[in-house]
């Protein structure tokens, strides 16, 4: 190629003709001579840049638009598509570069993360496949000509990402609402009725009737404690009620809040959102945390004393640094389950990302929970939607960085001492006495080794003759021989050809021994066998060799007497003695006296029972018994609980939720959004800038935070009602759903905080509510205006969770248990306990829970899903757990009363807290009344209790 | 159906089970219902319409646990003869243990059918259905240890627990047979890591993988059988609930969720008998039983033909509990027994459903978590290696007799058209008619999908 081909080249690169030029521009050759000669040209008026420039808009402007700005241009972020933060459609954004640096470096090749991506070697890009080797090459071109880019701007406009926090309701802080007006002046019981009833009319809704109150004391019943009324439960209450329905219904409410059954009710609502389990994600080396239940008693209990919530948020968060307000260690300590039962993942492949995952889990956790906020979203970019920066995430999990789980004694220390010193003084008993066995079996063995060559001689004979056939046991054996029948067997394990490896490995001295042929015309016998010379001679040399050793030992015995006179017992002083031996004889010995695979080895089992003489058996015996009835009688051990400790080590960022791509440093604090002062951002500021899990807990269980006390009052709304005013009530940002009723939100929320955070004065609130009176029945009118019932004109009828349709079908039964507390019970094997005491896994529910809509225990649950399924439907025909109650049930029937109409009766208070109607008893008695057929297990009346049972009255709640 | 006409079957039915009295006839109308899909208004399972066009309308995983190595099966290396016992460049990449020189396979590999793709003679009768397989040989995942391999081959990530790809093909398609389970996972005992490799994490629990440990057509579902009463008294007793709910719904009308749950009791009611019935191998024909062979393998393949052909969205055969196929040691016994296991229940498989044909819209996976190292553990056995292993799919939508993509020169790393495990999947979900990136489900807050942010559809081996 030369000058005279190369300048119309260029000419027509001047006058623009883009199209020609990425014809002929296309070999990489012709373009680098063309750079070569670029000073040439200057004369002509053509500057390099414009050849820079010219070559950009043919070869690398097509290729970009055409293959990265679907997903990283201004235009794709628009669309919420932009990938990797990086924008390639401006001169400034590859320069920039995104979330792994700069995608281009004007003139250097190697840094110009663009180049690796597109050579696929570190990221692989564009993901559809590889560009041709020609247009890497022009890139690598243009890089290194310093990457000429006339695009100052992008086509498009970025749409503003910031998000104006003060514009969200949920973070502007709750007011007091005036009271409403409203037309309709004579319904309504309390405040609450007042703002549901405006927003009734607002949209031309009226609500239904109220509820009878029959429906009533069965509403209020499982909703409170999650159990039935008996009978007479109801009796008592229409009786009252028929008096005055309002205090007969405040004096019902007042009487089961009392109940340590509620506690048992409201505290399993929140150890879904605690997503609380009793073991580990993972199943390698799975530890069950048999603890756990500790947290959840501690739940039930604060629930039953009406902790105020902002003291349950704290305890939660940082019992462990509040100070000390009383010396109650279950009520300060217990409740950091809510931390210490968090995800633990498998470290063995990446620690450090599954550290990463056990803080997402905490923050997670805290966050939708307290806050109603998704900050995990954050952790590899800015939440696309809350104003929630990366940084806020780190900020956060800087605050439990570097946490250990833990074990809380919930014991004195005093306690905790005297049960260690008990323990360790057991231990130390133990201990001697089984070094006390090992050094008899050592010493046993030791006189042994002076008859290694007789036993290895009759070892043959014995493998020999078993493996021909011949019936003779090892202890027949060594009798007969007159051997030890411990150390024959030995012996005789050692020499069996399958363990030849073993053997080889460990005394080669032995080379040869199963390489002795013995051929029989007849079966041999003990008496006609006969050792071969090849075996006699190396159990000679073998027995010569530890002869040896045995003398170097006791040469050392005798020179080191005055060190080994330290020895702490028998076993310590023969292993000091070992341990000094040269490393041919220390083998010999070892592999033939004193490791555990020695044919001269007693085990401690063995020692006592083969080789003791009658009076180093009574002294072990002694000495047994004595650490023995000492455990018997010891302290039983002081209760713990699961919890962590430490924490608080700032963080950087990790770029894109990466832990091996590490950027700026984080100060610990709270959200930007609740913070009063910025963090600061120097990083050696930030990474000491002080903040606690208490500090965190203080920010969160403030009044003036605008969402954790809104948050708490939406879900006991929604635990009362089936959903909540918020409905996303894990998530009240830009994405959650808005309130329906935000005045009301707002009123519940300020009075809440200033009724001292109770949660029972919520339920008194709402349960005195004609919102919360009202029939469950339909209304075609209202149904067309808002069929969801969205604004409250009636009650949802709800099916019943698992446990309270559980421990219903026990009450009914009269099995139930009523024993609270203490360690997890199997539902499969327990059949009487409350099913909030059932073991939860994370990784294998019970079968039941699983099939019942039990919320997954990995992640915080804001409600539970409803599915219908035939899987439901076979435990209701078919589990043991439904016919054994069907059973009792049916016993408790017919025990109590003679005639089948009383019988039917009884059943339905029992079931239904009712009497049957007409029909129904038509139906019972026709059931009953068919002859049971002779195959059947069931009794006609067990069959019809199994029904009553099965039945969707029992099953959906009015 | 035309509309309206569901509400007054609904009518009818109630007012029946109103009218039905003492009369205890035997209830039709619910099965009526259900086949023609009315049943399952509310259900999760019902089948609901792909994101595009599917070309597999149900999918067989034959999860060969432990991980096979790939240089003794599907992707022959001559060049480990050549360089038996010496340690490449390559070999320093992180394994799980320490591993020595290169080891050549012990097994000769034979050109199989028209395309004449290599097969190792530990396959022979697979080798002779390889016209309609398509093997990947560049597959890559992230970790060389079991629990996350089989947990990122199952879920797409590598720490529990998330919904695994049959859960999420349950959620997404549905299920045609309501009477079954949508995703059915055989393994005898259980596998390692357990029953988070089926689990629906996050998704309604109904769409868990139905774990069969044995293949007792009592035992298959809990609760599916009924230990205490006579079909018949048992249909009296249903239709005893029946009544009482009737009654207990005429004065509640319109409510859809106690209507579901009545329909729920009927369709359990079938379940009790159609289950048991689809897990029952014996049931087949001698013919047919011959063409899988014997053994616990065998059966489940066949199981699983019997099941898919039922409507089950997902079957997983898993070779064995524990990990079978993870030869540290000796794998010259060890793959060649385990191919002995399979060989002919495999290849019995493809050419059953293609008889029957059901292969041309049923989707087959056949490979482990991940592959084994060319170089020695030992002197007899593999490492682990996800840096690039094979995995080989039949039927429903793929091209057969063709390879795809390729290892280096001693099969160790993935170098030629690299196919991750999310690749995989997104290719799966593809042929089963779903956009990998539409099938999502939100929770805490944030839309989650099988291949998270990853994944690319492998269309090259698109037939």
């Amino acid at each position: 190629m030369n000058y005279t081909q190369i300048w119309p080249l260029v000419r027509s690169r001047i006058v623009r003709t883009l199209s020609i030029i990425s014809d002929t521009l296309s070999h990489p050759m012709l373009f680098k001579f063309r750079l070569q000669i670029l000073a040439v040209f200057f004369v002509s008026g053509v500057s390099a840049a414009e050849v820079g420039l010219d070559f950009f808009e043919a070869k690398i402007r097509p290729v970009l638009v055409d293959k990265c700005y679907g997903c990283h241009s201004v235009e794709a972020a628009n669309r919420g598509k932009l990938k990797g933060g990086l924008f390639l459609d401006t001169k400034k954004g590859m320069r920039k570069g995104g979330d792994t640096g700069p995608a281009v470096v004007p003139g250097n090749v190697s840094e110009s993360l663009i180049l690796k991506a597109l050579r696929q070697e570190e990221l692989e890009m564009p993901p559809k496949g590889k560009l041709s080797d020609e247009i890497i090459s022009d890139f690598s071109q243009w890089i290194e000509a310093g990457a000429i880019d006339p695009r100052e701007q992008s086509e498009s406009k970025l749409k503003s990402a910031k998000i104006d926090a003060s514009s969200h309701w949920a973070f502007q802080a709750p007011e007091e609402p005036k009271f409403p007006e409203v037309k309709n002046s004579n319904w309504g019981r309390s405040e609450i009725d007042g703002f549901i009833l405006r927003q009734l009319e607002e949209q031309n809704l009226s609500p239904v009737p109220a509820a009878s109150p029959r429906v009533l004391v069965r509403r209020i019943y499982f909703d409170l404690l999650g159990l039935p009324p008996t009978p007479d439960q109801v009796d008592e209450f229409l009786k009252d009620s028929a008096k005055d329905q309002d205090s007969a219904i405040g004096n019902l409410v007042d009487s089961l809040l009392k109940s340590s059954h509620y506690g048992e009710r409201w505290g399993r609502h929140w150890l879904d959102v605690a997503r609380y389990a009793e073991d580990q994600a993972h199943t390698f080396g799975v530890k069950k945390r048999v603890n756990a239940h500790q947290y959840r008693d501690w739940v039930i209990k604060m629930f039953n004393e009406d902790l105020p919530f902002d003291k349950f948020i704290k305890f939660q968060l940082a019992g462990d640094l509040i100070e000390n307000e009383s010396e109650d260690r279950f009520r300060q300590f217990a409740g950091l389950g809510f931390l210490g039962l968090g995800a633990q993942y498998y470290k063995n492949s990446d620690k450090a990302q599954a550290e990463a995952d056990e803080l997402d889990d905490t923050i997670d956790t805290v966050t939708r929970g307290f806050l109603g906020l998704t900050v995990s979203c954050a952790r590899c970019h800015d939440h696309k939607f809350d104003p929630i920066p990366t940084r806020d995430y780190y900020a956060l999990a800087g605050v439990f960085n570097g946490r250990r789980y833990s074990e809380i004694p919930l014991a004195g220390e005093e306690e905790v001492k005297a049960y260690n010193d008990e323990q360790r003084a057991i231990k130390d008993l133990e201990s001697k006495h089984r070094s006390y066995l090992k050094g008899i079996g050592k010493q046993e063995g030791q006189k042994k080794l002076g008859q290694v060559g007789r036993y290895l001689q009759e070892g043959w004979r014995l493998v020999t003759l078993k493996s021909q056939g011949v019936k003779i046991s090892d202890d027949e054996f060594a009798e007969q021989a007159g051997l030890h029948r411990h150390y024959t067997k030995r012996f005789r394990e050692m020499l069996e050809k399958g363990r030849k490896n073993d053997l080889m490995k460990r005394l080669p001295e032995l080379k040869g021994w199963h390489e002795v042929d013995a051929n029989f015309k007849e079966k041999p016998t003990f008496d006609t066998l006969k050792v071969p010379e090849k075996i006699v001679e190396l159990a000679n040399q073998f027995q010569n060799l530890v002869d040896r050793a045995e003398e170097a030992f006791t040469q050392i015995e005798t020179e080191k007497a005055e060190e080994l006179a330290k020895a702490r017992n028998l076993e310590d002083r023969l292993n000091k003695i070992i341990g000094k031996m040269e490393n041919d004889q220390k083998r010999l010995l070892k592999n033939i006296w004193y490791d555990g695979h020695a044919p001269l080895y007693a085990a401690e089992n063995d020692a006592y029972a083969k080789l003791l003489n009658e009076e180093q058996k009574a002294e072990a015996d002694r000495k047994k018994t004595e650490f023995e009835s000492l455990r018997k009688k010891a302290k039983p051990k002081y209760p713990l609980a699961h919890g962590i400790q430490g924490g608080g080590k700032a963080m950087q960022v990790y770029i894109r939720g990466n832990p091996a791509s590490k950027g700026e440093w984080v100060a610990r604090g709270t959200l930007e959004i609740l913070e009063n002062e910025p963090r600061p951002t120097d990083p050696e500021a930030a990474k000491k800038h002080p903040f606690s899990r208490l500090d965190l807990a203080e920010a969160i269980a403030s009044p003036q935070n605008p969402l954790t006390a809104r948050v708490i009052v939406n879900r006991v709304w929604q635990w009362h009602f089936g959903k909540g005013l918020v409905t996303t009530s894990s998530n009240f940002g830009l994405l959650g759903e808005a309130p329906t009723h935000p005045e009301l939100l707002d009123w519940l929320t300020v009075n809440f905080i200033k009724n001292g955070w109770s949660i029972k004065w919520l339920h008194r609130e709402i349960l005195k509510s004609a919102t919360y009176q009202l029939s469950s029945k339909r209304s075609s009118k209202n149904e067309e205006l808002d069929g969801d019932n969205r604004f409250r004109w009636r009650f949802d009828r709800r099916r019943l969770e698992v446990e309270a349709w559980r421990d219903a079908l026990l009450a009914i039964s009269g099995n139930l248990d009523p024993t609270m507390g203490g360690p997890t019970i199997e539902l499969s094997k327990n059949k009487t306990r409350r099913t909030v005491y059932a073991s939860i896994s994370r990784h294998q529910l019970d079968g039941m829970l699983r099939i019942f809509d039990f919320p997954d225990a990995n992640v915080s649950a804001a409600s539970r899903t409803e599915t219908t399924v035939p899987q439901q439907q076979l435990f209701v025909l078919n589990s043991d757990f439904i016919i054994d109650q069907a059973k009792a049930f049916a016993k408790r029937v017919t025990g109590q009363y003679d005639g089948v109409p009383e019988q039917v009766e009884f059943a339905y208070r029992l079931v239904f807290g009712r009497s049957p109607s007409k029909a129904e008893s038509q139906v019972a008695q026709a059931y009953l009344s068919i002859e049971k057929e002779k195959d059947d297990k069931l009794s006609r009346w067990e069959q019809y209790c199994q029904a009553l049972l099965a039945s969707n009255e029992l099953m959906y709640l009015d | 159906m035309q509309e309206g006409t569901f509400d007054q079957s609904i009518m009818n039915r109630r007012d029946m089970l109103r009218r039905a009295g003492g009369g205890f006839a035997s209830l039709g109308l619910a099965g009526v219902l259900a086949d023609q899909g009315l049943l399952a208004a509310e259900s999760p399972l019902v089948p609901k319409s792909p994101h595009i066009q599917p070309r597999a309308k149900r999918i067989i995983h034959l999860f060969m646990n432990g991980g096979p190595s790939q240089v003794d099966t599907f992707d022959p290396k001559p060049a480990l003869e050549k360089y038996h016992g010496q340690r490449p460049p390559g070999a320093e990449r992180k394994t799980e243990r320490q591993t020595g020189g290169l080891f050549k396979s012990p097994f000769k590999f034979k050109q199989s059918g028209q395309s004449g793709i290599p097969v190792s003679e530990i396959f022979p009768e697979v080798a002779k259905c390889i016209d309609d397989i398509c093997v990947i040989r560049s597959m890559h995942t992230d970790v060389p240890n079991h629990e996350p391999s089989l947990l990122m081959m199952n879920s797409g990530i590598t720490q529990p627990i998330r919904p695994s790809m049959g859960s999420w093909l349950s959620y997404g398609l549905g299920t045609e047979n309501q009477n079954l389970p949508g995703f059915v996972v055989l393994c005898p005992g259980k596998p390692v890591v357990g029953p988070q490799l089926w689990s629906n994490g996050f998704l309604p629990g109904i769409h868990q993988g139905c774990h069969i440990g044995k293949l007792d057509p009592k035992k298959i579902v809990d609760h599916i059988s009924n230990k205490h009463l006579t079909p018949r008294t048992q249909r009296q007793q249903l239709d005893l609930i029946n009544q009482l709910n009737g009654l207990h719904s005429d004065q509640r009308a319109g409510d859809d969720k106690l209507e579901s749950r009545i329909q729920s009791l009927e369709v359990a009611f079938r379940m009790q008998t159609e289950a048991p019935e689809a897990f029952d191998v014996s049931k087949e024909t001698k013919a047919t039983r011959e063409l899988y062979g014997k053994g616990q393998f065998a059966d489940s393949c066949l199981a699983a033909r019997r099941l898919v052909e039922r409507g089950v969205r997902m079957v997983q055969v898993y070779f064995g509990g524990g990990q079978p196929w993870d030869d540290h040691s000796n794998i010259e016994n060890g793959h060649r027994s385990k191919g002995q296991q399979s060989d002919q229940a495999i290849a019995g498989l493809l050419r059953d459903l293609k008889s029957r044909g059901l292969l041309e819209d049923t989707l087959v996976l056949w490979g482990g978590e991940f592959g084994r190292t060319p170089v020695s553990e030992g002197g007899s056995g593999r490492d682990h290696n996800h840096h690039g292993f094979t995995v080989w799919l039949a039927g429903g939508g793929v091209k057969g007799g063709m390879t795809y993509g390729s290892t280096d020169e001693f099969g160790f790393a993935a170098m030629e058209n690299k196919v991750h495990v999310h690749d995989l999947h997104a290719t799966i979900l593809h042929l089963m008619g779903l956009d990998h990136e539409n099938l999502t489900y939100r929770y805490s807050g944030r839309d989650f999908r099988l291949t998270d942010v990853h994944g690319h559809v492998v269309r090259d081996i698109l037939a």
